[in-house]
């Protein structure tokens, strides 16, 4: 087992160098630099630039030199002096503008994601176990109407009907009070209020993928073989369902939460944008808009490292969960 | 509403013009006289002339908010003497009371949260004239090479220190002629030649700015390109000498020495690390409103509390000056209200709704955006009509790219007959009524009423619909119809018109709508719009090659003050005259490139106007840029508890937007 992480891991350095090398391609793939969309962005607010003023700025950035040179450059201060870079946006270095709103954006997810779990894993059972009855159909439309319903779109009409039966907009996670005087025991109240709506819109996505991957895998196993010895034995349904077929029909849902981490990492982008949530995917969508390439970089690719350390980790899960992955281990 | 706009418009026209040709007061024939005059402003209802006696002021107020602290002393020792002190007596403005937050949301803070505080040397009024603001007063010589300008004397910085002609000399000596602040010397301190003026302080009060070759319009211009003229020498004194030590040092050791000791300053100053001097330079020397601890002399300035200090975060203040120096009638120092908040929204149309909900107190909107208040808005809020500064509005607005490389499109674009077809194959009222609502009607990219060069002749040119006629005009060009029922060029060449749009605009609802127009002339088209970046970066590589709603409009309340969108080679991001330049230009747009040049050398007003009368003639026979709809206002969305605000105004960059509102004069009452 040990050998088998131990050879995950080094396989982690040229997966690395691929990916950043991919990435720092594609953000600079786009034309205009981060200078012409400064300039963009200024201009619209009415500032006035002329030729002169837009190569000195592109001086001042280091954006005269070709990509390859640049994306050499990060990656060495990466490897030498664990430097990410710097962002345009923000002026600031990536790492401290990062790490501005993972707490958050991380408690926020983490509570979507038990919020996704804890909804979605009765409720699959609940169908697998009443297969084609009337409770079954009402739970699979509901979960399809939420999985076909753009968030997005559920966002604003949710913040909508909200406005008018309280007369209330509820953007962000926090009020201009608390932005103003700090959290403090008060406002815990009204903060958990305002996580309802997107603890609501961005839940509901993932829960229809759920309840139908356990209805089916549960459905699956209730046929099989040991669940009719089972049976035959007169073990009570409830064993039969929760430590027999739950513990395999698991084996899938735990292979998607190898993703679920870089989703933790980096919360949701363009829900997030319409509920004006202060979480990380907004930023990384701006960053990418604006091609502030150092600070886009280091995001996707700490996504990219938590989605290798996600499948490390599901994989190390499912050997723990199904004894026949150990054996073929072995074998 | 209409009347009002054209009212306001009217008197720019009648006054600003000669007033911009020469600074008020200042007839070369009578000698060096004092700059402003108040007799000779204007009889505008909408900002009337000072009273000719200053109010008596008994004695300086302040606000509780101030008193509260503890720590500031008396209000008299903040402001500047009293016979300096700037007394706002605006006929509209009421005497207001102090206290209580002005709410506001930004996607992003810089210039949206610094024009409406900023302070300039001078300030524009709303008829184009220009009247004492941190300058007291001012003098011009004779020649028109030497201004002296008086400041305030006892006037403070935000941190109490006293705000001085050294402050303005060195600013112009030290960064704008070294460059720190990345704009250098800007185009106002500068002679015919291009060569830098020479500034000079007198006293502690006084300075001169002395200019190689007459300078007419020296005034005007430091408002539009410069406005401040100022940095606080005794905060950052050090790092900006440790800036010119990096610039000219002599090798990369002692470059980095000195860059890394400017950094350390920079942070001690303000908190913040930057990667560079260079950029500390940038954001501190120019964008200094958005750094906490950095003192200015606007209104209010950002807080240093953590968690309120930073206009990149989710919340952020801008606080009070306690040492403001402007005051109303009845002594009150102000401004009235305490704090300008900030929430960070990451989509205009959220500040909408907040302002619906009463959480955001003011916001500058689209016509369309009336309806959605009047329907859903949960808090009284009060609707301003203000005139806009554009040629016919923005959004219908098509340029074509006159400096396309591509010889065909080129050739077209250039040929007035292929600019008139464009236009007249469109029905400009049908189109019109469907794009607002019925709100605006159609029109052409043409001055507004009231402005300079505006005709009647002009608005209407090439505004009927006649596809016939269009057709006509499109076979005189060398066009030919195809097969396909489009026109194809003469040697066989398809035709298409690749028409490109800012994807965050909604022109492609607006493109829909004109595309069977352009189908029915024959014309065929296609449309993709693109994000903001990527068509800035278009336009600077000059490949755009026709656009709906460009990113920098066509029109300015003037052509004198601000040309930028009207001369080509006066900026970067203009679609019609895309990289043209003097060298390159031809025909029409040669002589309006040299008109421009002839008008920065012009003194006598008359002649100055003459000249942009020529200019506009040329654009009126040319018609270089489309408009299908007529200008429309720009809606000033003012929750009702926000008292003081002016009904009307001009909202133009010049004006700094809603700069006219003079936010320091507005108070809250529930």
């Amino acid at each position: 087992m040990l050998k088998y992480i131990g050879k995950r891991l080094l396989m982690f350095i040229p997966t690395m160098l691929i990916i950043s090398f991919v990435i720092f391609f594609v953000i600079q793939l786009p034309p205009g630099d981060y200078v012409t969309s400064y300039v963009a962005s200024l201009s619209a607010q009415g500032e006035v630039f002329t030729e002169a003023d837009i190569a000195y700025l592109r001086e001042q950035y280091g954006l005269n030199d070709p990509w390859y040179v640049q994306y050499f450059n990060w990656v060495k201060g990466i490897v030498t002096k664990g430097d990410f870079g710097y962002s345009f946006n923000y002026g600031r270095s990536v790492w401290s503008v990062i790490m501005d709103r993972l707490f958050l954006t991380m408690g926020v997810s983490f509570v979507i994601l038990i919020f996704q779990y804890a909804v979605s894993l009765p409720i699959g059972i609940y169908c697998a176990n009443h297969q084609y009855s009337a409770g079954d159909y009402i739970w699979s439309f509901i979960g399809f109407l939420g999985t076909a319903t753009p968030n997005f779109l559920l966002a604003i009409l949710v913040m909508f009907w909200v406005y008018k039966a309280t007369g209330q907009v509820y953007l962000g996670l926090f009020s201009k009070e608390m932005l103003q005087n700090g959290m403090s025991w008060q406002y815990v109240p009204e903060f958990l209020g305002r996580c309802l709506i997107p603890l609501f819109v961005i839940g509901t996505s993932g829960t229809c993928g759920i309840i139908r991957t356990v209805r089916a895998q549960m459905l699956d196993e209730q046929t099989r073989q040991y669940t009719l010895t089972a049976r035959a034995k007169g073990c009570s349904e409830a064993t039969i369902t929760y430590k027999y077929c739950l513990r395999s029909a698991l084996n899938p849902v735990v292979s998607g939460l190898a993703g679920s981490l870089n989703t933790i990492f980096s919360g949701s982008t363009v829900s997030a944008i319409v509920m004006n949530l202060q979480i990380q995917g907004p930023v990384l969508l701006a960053a990418l808009k604006s091609q502030d390439m150092y600070l886009a970089g280091t995001v996707v690719m700490t996504q990219a490292v938590l989605v290798v350390i996600g499948m490390l980790l599901s994989d190390i899960a499912l050997a723990w969960l199904d004894p026949r992955i150990r054996f073929s281990e072995r074998g | 509403m209409k009347k009002t706009i054209a009212l306001i418009l009217a008197l720019v026209l009648a006054l600003s013009l000669a007033a911009c040709a020469r600074p008020q007061g200042s007839d070369p024939t009578d000698g060096p006289t004092d700059g402003p005059k108040p007799t000779d402003k204007p009889d505008d209802p909408t900002n009337p002339p000072d009273p000719t006696e200053p109010p008596e002021i008994e004695g300086f107020k302040e606000a509780p908010f101030i008193t509260n602290l503890g720590t500031y002393g008396n209000v008299e020792d903040r402001l500047p003497v009293k016979d300096d002190v700037k007394v706002e007596d605006d006929a509209y403005l009421t005497v207001g009371k102090y206290g209580g937050e002005l709410h506001r949301t930004a996607s992003t803070g810089n210039w949206n949260a610094g024009k409406p505080i900023e302070e300039g040397l001078f300030l524009f009024r709303a008829d184009g004239t220009v009247v004492p603001n941190v300058a007291k007063s001012w003098e011009i010589s004779e020649d028109s090479t030497v201004y002296t300008i008086h400041l305030r004397e006892g006037m403070k910085w935000s941190d109490g220190e006293p705000f001085t002609a050294e402050d303005c000399v060195w600013f112009y000596n030290a960064i704008c002629l070294n460059k720190l602040d990345s704009k250098g010397v800007r185009a106002c301190h500068q002679d015919a030649n291009g060569d830098p003026a020479v500034v000079e302080k007198v006293d502690d009060y006084t300075f001169t700015v002395t200019f190689g070759t007459p300078k007419y319009d020296f005034i005007e211009a430091c408002e539009v390109d410069l406005k401040w003229h100022w940095a606080p020498k005794h905060v950052f004194e050090d790092m900006v000498n440790y800036m010119i030590e990096a610039k000219n040092a002599p090798d990369d050791a002692a470059r980095a020495e000195a860059d890394a000791k400017a950094l350390a300053e920079a942070k001690r100053i303000t908190g913040v690390e930057f990667a560079d001097s260079a950029s500390a330079g940038k954001e501190l020397l120019y964008y200094f409103w958005n750094y906490p601890g950095v003192p200015t002399v606007n209104s209010y300035v950002l807080s240093t509390e953590p968690g309120k200090n930073s206009i990149n975060g989710d919340y952020y203040e801008y606080v009070r000056n306690p040492y403001y120096w402007k005051v109303d009638v009845a002594g009150n120092q102000l401004p009235y209200i305490d704090k300008i908040v900030y929430t960070t929204i990451q989509n205009v149309d959220q500040s909408l709704m907040l302002l619906l909900d009463g959480s955001e107190d003011y916001q500058t909107l689209g016509i369309d955006a009336i309806s959605t208040i009047q329907e859903n808005a949960n808090v009284p809020i009060n609707i301003y009509e203000w005139a806009s500064e554009s040629w016919g509005a923005v959004p219908h607005q098509i340029h074509f790219n006159l400096a396309i490389a591509e010889p065909h499109l080129n050739a077209l674009f250039n040929n007035p007959d292929f600019r008139q077809a464009m236009s007249i194959c469109v029905d400009r009222d049908e189109y019109a009524s469907i794009v607002s609502d019925g709100w605006l009607a159609g029109g052409q990219a043409a001055p507004q009423k009231g402005t300079l060069g505006y005709s009647e002749e002009w608005s209407k040119q090439w505004t009927e619909y006649d596809v016939a006629k269009a057709k006509t005009l499109l076979e005189g060009c060398g066009l030919v119809m195809g097969s396909d029922g489009y026109y194809d060029f003469a040697d066989g060449t398809d035709f298409t018109l690749n028409i490109v749009a800012m994807a965050d605009m909604g022109s492609a609802e607006n493109y829909a709508i004109l595309k069977p127009y352009y189908d029915a002339a024959g014309i065929k088209t296609t449309f993709r719009d693109y994000d903001r970046s990527i068509i800035d970066s278009m336009t600077t590589a000059n490949e755009v090659e026709c656009m709906i709603y460009p990113a920098t409009g066509i029109g300015d309340i003037s052509i004198i003050l601000k040309p930028n969108s009207m001369v080509p080679g006066t900026a970067t991001n203009v679609v019609w005259y895309g990289n043209m330049t003097k060298e390159t230009a031809t025909g029409d747009l040669k002589t309006l490139i040299e008109l421009n040049d002839k008008l920065k050398v012009t003194a006598d007003p008359d002649e100055r106007t003459e000249i942009a009368l020529q200019m506009l003639a040329l654009h009126q026979k040319n018609q270089w840029v489309i408009g299908y709809v007529e200008a429309a206002p720009t809606i000033q969305a003012v929750n009702a508890r926000i008292k003081n605000f002016p009904e009307n105004g001009i909202f133009t960059d010049i004006y700094r937007d809603m700069g006219l509102a003079h936010c320091w004069c507005w108070y809250i009452e529930e």
